[in-house]
């Protein structure tokens, strides 16, 4: 029976050529805009440096080779203070560190021995793109050198040097989460209108239950939502977006962000009774959250009561989650937090949803 | 045997009462028809029977199940066509039909055949691919009304059926719903007299929440309608002046023998034309009853 309107709602949205095309032509034009508006940062070579404390073959070897990598310039340093001195001026973006016994610990890895290596890298936290691409690389690098997939731990170490923000890969995440947030309306307005136009009093004359007459609006709309995502991020990769993290954990983070707009929707089109109040409630209710979560401007610097509401909104937690991912290649532990916040949001809203719905709608 | 059963029946809105401690029983195979003007409570009496409202107060009983505790029992032998004409505009008559079928657990093949019966039946077989959004609202209303029926339910509850429809329309949905009279139970809601006078086993008229009358059509114009008149059409009327009630042109003979009116008439030298027996309407009848007159 959920799949009998699940069905029947994909038809309605995919043939709704209005409806189905802003839900995926505004993505593609966010993106686009956003491009526009602040230009890509395409392929610049980036100047970085590299201390060499080992001096062995094996690191000469590593760092001489990885010299060849395109995208990047290393610069030497004989020692960590004027390598610091370069990135606070602004000569290079960052610096790596090769520890001492770098070489004697490969070797030990390589005979199938238990070693640790810890690159040290330092990087501008200002410019988190840029500095995650450098530890890309250097991952990247450093398990072809290898050879194994190795213990190697990278120490970043970011400093705050300036305040250069306008990048398209910090403000990917918002736009992304923003342009998610449209399925409140989306969900608002289309459970709202069946209602109006007193579909919902027919489906309610059969025996079908109300969680699974809910479940027959979301899942609709959640398909929409992976293909909004998909379009998200396949514009973001053609526009330059580069993507640091486990690429699969933000495309879960983004399928959470859609399902708790979905709940929200739902409980929206509880309370309404006609879809022209579902619709632009949604977007007073949207437009604050957008500013006060984050998605637009980063909440460092913003007043404490700005960050304390930000704290309720769950854009904040998708947007943070994103970020993290999006800039700063960050693992599942480091955003553990966020995520289960948002399941948990989640799981309230829908369940806050289907009661009011019962209360409300089915009497 | 009795199909639908309510005690007491009561819904309050906001201190107002819209169906006031109605009690009835319809039994099974008949046509009951609630007539009453807009806001007599027929809609609000229709939705508790359906399990889309809960009463302020009183019981409900739909082929045995209770209708406040069992909703789902309900729910699985009722079929609501509602007042509105209420489809989905993007899909097309077969998927709409599918749609509720699929909701009632009938299998692929019953459905289509059920389908193809009802679409044929009601004249929709020709567009039924089209997007329903396309279709003309008499179209939209005929399949409205079959959503209604494709699960094949017992219990029908038709609510003004054929409102704002064209009277070969309106005449098409009479037909077929004459069809399974006796087979199915049916609650129509209606303020159409014809409507109500042509097709049910039983009227209740209805007034401010309340039944006022309730009866078989002709027992209800035999006891609250005046009796039938004879009207008379013809040349030389105004020779009778003073013998007979004389109205717009025509002599108006309260009761009586044909053939010795005419012969009566032919005598005082008026020249017959026409002679039409009007009998009582319901329309007579409920403005007796409620003091109103019911307008379309």
């Amino acid at each position: 029976m959920i799949l009998a309107l699940t069905s029947r709602n994909i038809k309605e949205i995919f043939r709704n050529k209005m409806r189905i095309g802003f839900l995926l032509g505004m993505p593609l034009a966010f993106m686009l805009i956003f491009n526009v508006a602040f230009g890509s940062s395409g392929e610049e070579i980036m100047d970085v440096g590299i201390i060499n404390l080992d001096d062995s073959e094996i690191s000469t070897t590593f760092i001489e080779a990885m010299g060849t990598i395109s995208g990047i310039n290393m610069i030497s340093y004989d020692n960590e203070e004027n390598a610091l001195k370069d990135l606070k001026d602004g000569n290079i973006l960052a610096y790596m560190g090769v520890p001492e016994e770098f070489g004697d610990n490969m070797m030990l890895i390589w005979n199938n021995q238990e070693a640790e290596i810890n690159l040290k890298i330092k990087y501008d936290e200002t410019l988190p793109n840029t500095a995650s691409k450098f530890i890309s690389i250097i991952r990247t690098y450093t398990l072809q050198f290898s050879g194994v997939s190795i213990p190697i731990n990278i120490d970043s170490d970011p400093i705050n040097i300036s305040y250069e923000k306008n990048l398209v890969n910090f403000f990917a995440p918002g736009i992304v989460i923003f342009g998610l947030m449209v399925l409140i309306p989306t969900a608002g307005g289309m459970i709202t209108h069946d209602k109006e136009k007193g579909f919902m009093e027919r489906i309610l004359t059969t025996p079908v239950s109300p969680t699974q007459i809910l479940l027959g609006y979301s899942l609709p709309l959640f398909i929409v939502a992976l293909i909004q995502i998909a379009i998200y991020m396949g514009a973001g990769f053609a526009l330059g977006m580069r993507v640091y993290g486990n690429i699969f954990l933000l495309f879960a983070v983004y399928m959470l962000t859609a399902l708790w707009c979905i709940g929200i929707g739902m409980i929206i089109s509880a309370w309404a009774k006609r879809e022209d109040q579902a619709e632009p409630f949604s977007w007073i209710f949207m437009i604050p959250v957008a500013m006060l979560s984050g998605l637009w401007f980063p909440l460092e610097g913003m007043h404490p009561i700005v960050k304390t509401i930000a704290n309720l909104f769950p854009s904040t937690y998708s947007v943070d989650a994103a970020r993290a991912l999006v800039l700063k290649g960050s693992e599942f532990s480091a955003i553990s937090n966020s995520i289960y916040i948002l399941v948990v949001t989640t799981m309230i809203l829908f369940l806050v949803g289907i009661v009011l719905f019962k209360k409300l709608v089915v009497k | 045997m009795t199909a639908i059963e309510t005690y007491e029946l009561t819904k309050e809105f906001n201190g107002l009462t819209a169906v006031d401690n109605l009690s009835l029983k319809i039994k099974k195979g008949e046509l009951f028809s609630l007539l009453g003007p807009n806001g007599a409570g027929k809609t609000t009496t229709i939705r508790m029977l359906s399990c889309l409202l809960n009463p302020t107060n009183g019981k409900i009983k739909v082929l045995g199940y209770n209708a406040i505790e069992q909703p789902y029992e309900v729910k699985k032998v009722i079929g609501v066509s509602p007042q509105e004409t209420v489809i989905s505009e993007f899909l097309n008559s077969w998927e709409n039909l599918e749609l509720i079928g699929n909701l009632h657990k009938m299998d692929k093949k019953t459905i289509k055949e059920r389908s193809k019966e009802l679409l044929e039946t009601l004249g929709l077989m020709e567009r039924a691919k089209d997007p329903v959004h396309k279709l003309s609202g008499g179209m939209k209303r005929r399949l409205s009304l079959i959503m209604a029926l494709i699960h094949d339910p017992a219990i029908l509850f038709l609510d003004e059926p054929t409102l704002g429809l064209d009277p070969q329309s309106r005449r098409a949905i009479w037909k077929y719903i004459t069809k399974f009279k006796g087979e199915k139970t049916i609650l129509l809601t209606t303020h159409y007299m014809e409507e109500a006078d042509q097709l049910s086993d039983r009227i209740g008229i209805m007034d401010e929440g309340k039944i006022v009358a309730l009866d078989t059509p002709e027992k209800l114009k035999e006891k609250y309608s005046k009796k039938r008149s004879i009207l008379v059409r013809g040349k030389n009327i105004e020779k009778v002046k003073g013998k007979y009630r004389i109205e717009n042109n025509g002599i108006i003979i309260d009761d009586g023998n044909i053939k010795d009116i005419v012969e009566h008439l032919s005598k005082e030298g008026v020249t017959i034309k026409s002679i039409r027996i009007e009998e009582p309407t319901l329309e007579e009848v409920f403005i007796e009853i409620t003091g109103k007159e019911l307008r379309e």
